[in-house]
């Protein structure tokens, strides 16, 4: 069930409706629907992994109890390492094991030795990546007393599941879902209907911007060798509002969806493609995992307070975990490390924390240097997403070896020229858009401000642009993850 | 809350009054068409308007409505032709279309099934899928038939406008017939579209790409094939199936070609019908025939339709008893 389908568009409604009708007087009984409604999402994909998602709820859910009872130190961390082996040895399963298998067996041939091994042939179950780091953050806070355990295996379960934010996150803390699950919930109208606004703008980012960039960057990372340059410029310029479009309108759709149930879940992006620096980059993309890998990697391996080349090391070690997370393949942990390489100026000259404010808070334009900045770090970016994007690092050689040729100069060679202006005149529009509603948590969020009648006009307007330019459906992304 | 709701209610209320006014009007203005799908609007008015009076009918796809001008077939018969081929698909959605021109029309007397490469391969997805926007909420064949191929959902078939999301060329189409009327003459002559162009060069850069292509032989379609020659059978129509001319150039990235045939012989002898095979005829070598590998142009089909008009013709179309090559 997509959030972007009919199927959902009949759901969410359905839920709405029970949880602030039927179950509003109770909100443990609320937290049961909600707890069902997300098994019942969840199943849609593939029932048979719904087992899985249960044990791995209820594996840390017992876990985070016996390491909290524990009297011993011994015995908290039995429990502590069993839980995560077990997490870990899941991810390890279904997503690195035939990476690591085959990679084993081709460097036992360097050495003349044969191996066979056997390859596992599994679906990925979705999600497996984000309810996992749910999981685990939580086990961990229990473990260091950040947090005291939960009792009560429905609450938890919804921390875990809850619909929104099952399969694509973001990756929620323990410290900051559960205490909401828990309490009484309010209607706010104010709330709800900043939820539905986050979800329309989330629609249009995923259906008009990443489904129709998507068409065109299949066009150009499908048949690389047969394009010039600047159209592998295009593609990739493409792909980099596809994969934005795409994650950060599938997280505004769970934002706003959490809205409408009176919860509120991390913010993911902050308009990533303003940054200044890489540094500024990562504080702004993919907030959640970033700031996971920050808290529970980074940070207990010495962060910032540490020597130089410690530090280095660290920076190193969070890039390449974090191509790693997003799947078992060579060309996202190049664009981990590439992503390392980019961060090593800014921490050597300690100018890391430089931007931490959004950029011309207090003005329309940027100033000249900024704007270079800005520039500078999205190329960067750009670039760094042909790797994401490639099928291979040979296909990711051989597209930068195509961008960097001297077909550059030339008119790109794109089939559907017209389609590509259509899509290039989008993400004009939709950058506009974010820039002049980037001191907003969203581009819409600022709308209150404007008369009812305006507002009323926005919408509709967005809803039949969806309407009529939609991209033919795509998969989300994130959801391979 | 109460707020809340009237409020969510005010904008969505445009487009729930809207939907099916709007998906009628949008209907009505693309049936229009006389070029968008390929012409094939054309040919569904013709099945639902109930205007195919025809004792000959052509079956089959692209290569049917390519190859098989219906007036040559017509003239030299002397009896009415329309040409039913269907644009990029195989057997199981021409028996679908099969079925509902049964429905409306009266039934001919004779049916030219043209068989191709492509006859027994179950649709990937849905190829030119605008075509049945206008018609399938009506239409209990194609919910039947369109339901397991990719590319409508379930409700797109029962919610008005649903179908027509994201729809830019069909929508982009209705608004202009909708403001100016259709202005463009009609693709299709009962059917038949002859292509003028010559030989073009999309065969070298797909031999670029394409090393073999194996022929697809999937159950579904054979059994389909199966009911359909019992149910002519039954209703005593005469099936003559044809396999018209490819370019021989085609031949070389070819698995699988002389297994179909056996298969189109089988069917042959098992129903005691005629299967005239002109994949190996001398128009086939001429390349100034066709504009593709698989597609003849319209002085091939001109020369083809006349041959196979000449053919049946002088060994009596309604004998069961025609020889197997031509």
């Amino acid at each position: 069930m997509l959030f972007n389908s009919f199927s959902f568009a009949l759901f969410l409604p359905v839920v709405f409706a029970l949880y602030w009708f039927v179950f509003n007087k109770n909100h443990k009984a609320q937290n049961i629907l909600l707890l069902l409604s997300s098994y019942f999402f969840y199943a849609c994909w593939d029932w048979r992994f719904l087992f899985l998602l249960i044990f791995s709820t209820a594996l840390d859910y017992y876990s985070g109890i016996r390491i909290a009872r524990a009297t011993k130190q011994k015995n908290r961390k039995i429990w502590f390492w069993l839980s995560i082996g077990i997490n870990i040895g899941f991810l390890g399963v279904f997503k690195y094991y035939n990476f690591f298998a085959e990679n084993m067996a081709a460097l036992l041939a360097q050495f003349g030795m044969k191996a066979h091994p056997t390859l596992l042939q599994v679906i990925l179950p979705v999600g497996i990546s984000f309810y996992t780091f749910h999981g685990l953050s939580y086990v961990i806070d229990v473990y260091k007393n950040r947090i005291k355990e939960e009792r009560n295996f429905a609450d938890y379960a919804v921390f875990v599941s809850f619909f929104p934010l099952l399969v694509a996150g973001p990756i929620e803390r323990a410290t900051h879902l559960l205490p909401q699950i828990k309490k009484t919930r309010y209607f706010d109208y104010a709330y709800a209907v900043s939820g539905l606004r986050q979800i329309l703008w989330g629609l249009f980012k995923k259906i008009v911007i990443a489904d129709n960039c998507a068409e065109m960057a299949n066009e150009l990372f499908n048949y690389t060798s047969g394009h010039n340059g600047s159209a592998l410029w295009l593609g990739a310029l493409f792909f980099t509002f596809q994969i934005y479009g795409d994650f950060s309108g599938y997280s505004d759709i769970a934002l706003g969806t959490a809205r409408l149930f009176g919860i509120d879940l991390l913010r993911n992006f902050a308009y990533p493609y303003f940054s200044r620096d890489i540094a500024e980059f990562w504080r702004r993309w993919h907030i959640s995992l970033s700031s996971w890998f920050r808290d529970y990697v980074y940070i207990p391996l010495g962060g910032s307070k540490v020597a130089l080349w410690k530090q280095i090391r660290n920076t190193f070690i969070i890039f390449i975990l974090s191509g790693f997370w997003h799947g078992a393949q060579w060309t996202f942990i190049a664009w981990g490390v590439l992503n390392a390489l980019y961060f090593m100026p800014l921490l050597l000259f300690r100018n890391n924390r430089k931007h931490i404010d959004i950029v011309a808070p207090n003005s329309l334009f940027p100033g000249f240097r900024e704007a270079l900045s800005i520039a500078l770090t999205f190329i960067l970016t750009m670039i760094a997403w042909v790797f994401f994007r490639a099928q291979d690092m040979q296909h990711a050689w051989l597209y930068l070896k195509g961008m960097f040729s001297k077909t550059i100069f030339q008119v790109p060679n794109i089939q559907n020229m017209p389609k590509a202006l259509m899509v290039l005149a989008f993400i004009g529009l939709f950058t506009g858009i974010e820039w002049l509603g980037r001191r907003h948590t969203f581009a819409l969020e600022g709308l209150t401000k404007q008369t009812k009648g305006l507002q009323y006009l926005i919408y509709l307007t967005l809803i039949l642009v969806i309407f009529v330019f939609a991209g033919s459906p795509q998969q989300f992304i994130y959801f391979q993850f | 809350m109460k707020r809340f709701l009237k409020h969510t209610l005010w904008v969505l209320l445009p487009l729930i009054v809207l939907a099916y006014p709007l998906d009628r009007w949008l209907s009505a203005r693309l049936k229009q068409s006389h070029t968008l799908a390929n012409g094939e609007y054309l040919v569904w008015n013709d099945i639902y308007d109930r205007q195919i009076n025809s004792e000959l009918a052509i079956y089959g796809s692209s290569r049917a409505w390519r190859h098989f001008d219906p007036q040559i077939l017509e003239d030299s018969l002397g009896m009415k032709a329309y040409n039913l081929g269907m644009d990029g698909y195989g057997f199981y959605l021409q028996y679908m279309r099969h079925l509902e021109y049964l429905k409306y029309n009266p039934k001919p007397k004779y049916i030219i099934l043209s068989l191709d490469l492509f006859t027994f391969e179950m649709p990937k997805g849905l190829y030119n899928s605008g075509q049945f926007i206008p018609y399938m909420r009506s239409s209990a064949y194609m919910k039947q038939y369109l339901q397991p191929l990719q590319g409508f959902s379930v409700y797109d078939y029962y919610v008005p406008l649903l179908r027509y999301f994201g729809k830019k060329t069909e929508l982009k189409e209705a608004l202009k017939i909708g403001f100016k009327g259709e202005q463009q003459p009609a693709l299709r002559t009962r059917g038949f579209a002859g292509n003028p162009e010559s030989f073009n060069e999309d065969f070298q850069n797909a031999a670029k790409m394409i090393e073999k292509y194996t022929v697809l032989i999937d159950s579904p379609c054979v059994q389909l094939l199966h009911r359909f020659l019992s149910d002519c059978k039954k209703e005593d129509i005469q099936v003559i199936m044809v396999y018209s001319p490819q370019y021989t150039a085609i031949k070389q990235f070819l698995v699988g070609k002389e297994a179909l045939v056996a298969l189109y012989q089988k069917f042959a002898a098992t129903y005691q019908i005629p299967f005239l095979d002109y994949s190996e005829d001398v128009l086939c070598f001429d390349q100034s025939n066709f504009y593709n590998t698989s597609h003849m142009n319209t002085k091939g089909a001109t020369l083809f339709s006349q041959k196979l008009a000449h053919f049946l013709k002088r060994n009596t179309l309604l004998s069961k008893n025609l020889p197997v090559k031509p």
